[in-house]
């Protein structure tokens, strides 16, 4: 196991904050305020997911938690639930992040398309149970669908930033071994 | 968090279990406080956004300024066939003033020989929308007026045409307009041709549907639709939209104003109606009173 310096964790955690602020912040942009019939993929939440598994050690319940209550706040959502349920999800993947990491992607990419798929549910049906507004199903089921599709996507954009220290390290040791 | 925890089995230690239930009951607390009581917990939601969107309104509003100007490029492409048809618009306009000021003077005379008191004119603040909701589910906007300017929850918003929405929630410096298409809006109208009111309901579409109609067959496509003032919310007689028939034949309004680009919304200052509530004094006393007051 590569033990990350400290430095470097405080600052990918912080990356991951700005990450999910400016997403959200880029959401409000009053470019479209017209009513339109599709859905957006849930970008906040993948971007944890793919943070989670390629990185489980930087991901406290803390800093997930700060992230979407943020969101939660800014896009009118009501506040706290869409969190608990992320931070559910993610926790959950989180314990089973490293096991995964030796399986091929597609039971990776699986087990987190079950996760989305169970989470748009479970708000849905949390937003009945409490007489709130909520839409259909179906618009759910389409949103976890786009959600899963960027998987891969965003796991290739965020890999050269959530690499482990393997090759800084080995830099830093390298020189000294000659010497 | 001051632990650097590096592998899953150190997270199932005492500490983070007890950090994630923690956090689990403080958030599952905090979605019951906001069901049970929702304006308390709204009100600290809009002091946040008070805080934030303003703040960071030197990183959007150029975003937003390039999609706009992006989006007028791309109908330079067209400017030779529309400065035709503006051409040929603008003379069927004049025409239409000649008659509408002929109209207005007909009414001015009208209405002086009936003796009839109409409304002081409206006063209105304009607003800068800064943010719109960013979910597909809910339709409202973020304006920057708010307390300091002498914003107040319920007032109408329009942008130079008809009603786009209605403020709700009022931080110091922005406030929210609810827009007609937002599945919580309702707002009592009138069709202008034969006075019947009716509830416009948003339901996430462009076109809202007229609910609540008492008779839909004396209802035409192309009917004009204005608020109607019952309930005191709205100021009466602003224009909302026209009726139009959905091949089903479901009535809905088309909004007069552009929900395409909201850009400077008009909140129109409006001081509810005075409530006559007593049934009024004995006769013959209370006027002679007043007369000789006035």
């Amino acid at each position: 196991m590569i033990e990350d310096p400290p430095l470097r964790i405080l600052r990918l955690r912080l990356t991951y904050l700005i990450i999910i602020i400016l997403v959200v912040l880029l959401q409000t942009l009053p470019i479209q305020t017209h009513p339109f019939q599709f859905v957006t993929p849930n970008l906040p939440m993948i971007i944890t997911f793919v943070w989670v598994m390629r990185r489980p050690n930087l991901m406290s319940p803390i800093l997930i938690t700060v992230a979407f209550l943020f969101a939660d706040t800014i896009l009118q959502r009501p506040p706290g639930l869409w969190t608990l349920i992320v931070l559910c999800a993610s926790m959950f993947l989180r314990m089973r992040a490293l096991s995964f990491r030796e399986l091929i992607f597609f039971y990776e990419w699986s087990l987190v398309a079950i996760v989305i798929t169970c989470s748009f549910i479970v708000y849905h049906f949390s937003l009945m149970f409490t007489f709130l507004p909520t839409h259909d199903l179906k618009l759910y089921a389409l949103q976890a669908l786009l959600t899963t599709m960027l998987y891969p996507i965003f796991i290739w954009i965020f890999r050269p930033m959530l690499r482990y220290g393997l090759s800084q390290t080995l830099q830093k040791q390298t020189p000294k071994a000659v010497r | 968090m001051a632990r650097d925890h590096n592998t899953p089995d150190r997270y199932a230690t005492t500490l983070g279990r007890l950090i994630l239930s923690a956090l689990i009951v403080l958030l599952l607390g905090l979605f019951l406080l906001w069901r049970i009581d929702s304006p308390r917990v709204e009100r600290v939601r809009m002091a946040v956004i008070d805080k934030v969107i303003p703040n960071f309104s030197w990183a959007t509003s150029p975003l937003t300024g390039a999609m706009n100007v992006l989006r007028s490029a791309r109908s330079y492409t067209r400017i030779y066939q529309q400065n035709q048809d503006l051409r040929r618009e603008l003379q069927q306009m004049t025409a239409w003033k000649e008659a509408a000021l002929q109209r207005e003077q007909e009414n001015a005379r009208l209405l002086d020989l009936n003796n009839v008191r109409l409304d002081p004119k409206f006063t209105k603040i304009t607003g800068v929308v800064l943010a719109d909701s960013g979910s597909p589910f809910r339709q409202t906007v973020l304006l920057n007026v708010g307390q300091r300017d002498g914003i107040i929850d319920g007032w109408a918003a329009m942008d130079g045409i008809g009603l786009v929405g209605r403020i709700a929630g009022v931080g110091e410096r922005t406030s929210r307009v609810i827009l007609l298409g937002d599945t919580s809006s309702r707002v009592a109208v009138k069709i202008e041709s034969n006075g019947q009111t009716a509830l416009v309901v948003g339901d996430n579409t462009s076109r809202p549907p007229i609910e609540f109609l008492e008779n839909s067959e004396t209802v035409h496509p192309g009917d004009r639709v204005v608020t109607s003032g019952d309930g005191g919310v709205f100021p009466s007689g602003i224009l909302v939209g026209q009726v139009t028939q959905t091949p089903s034949g479901r009535l809905r309004v088309r909004l007069a104003a552009d929900m395409q680009r909201l850009e400077f919304l008009r909140v129109i200052r409006h001081q509810p109606r005075e409530n006559i509530s007593t049934t009024g004094g004995l006769v013959g006393l209370r006027p002679i009173k007043s007369e000789s007051n006035q």
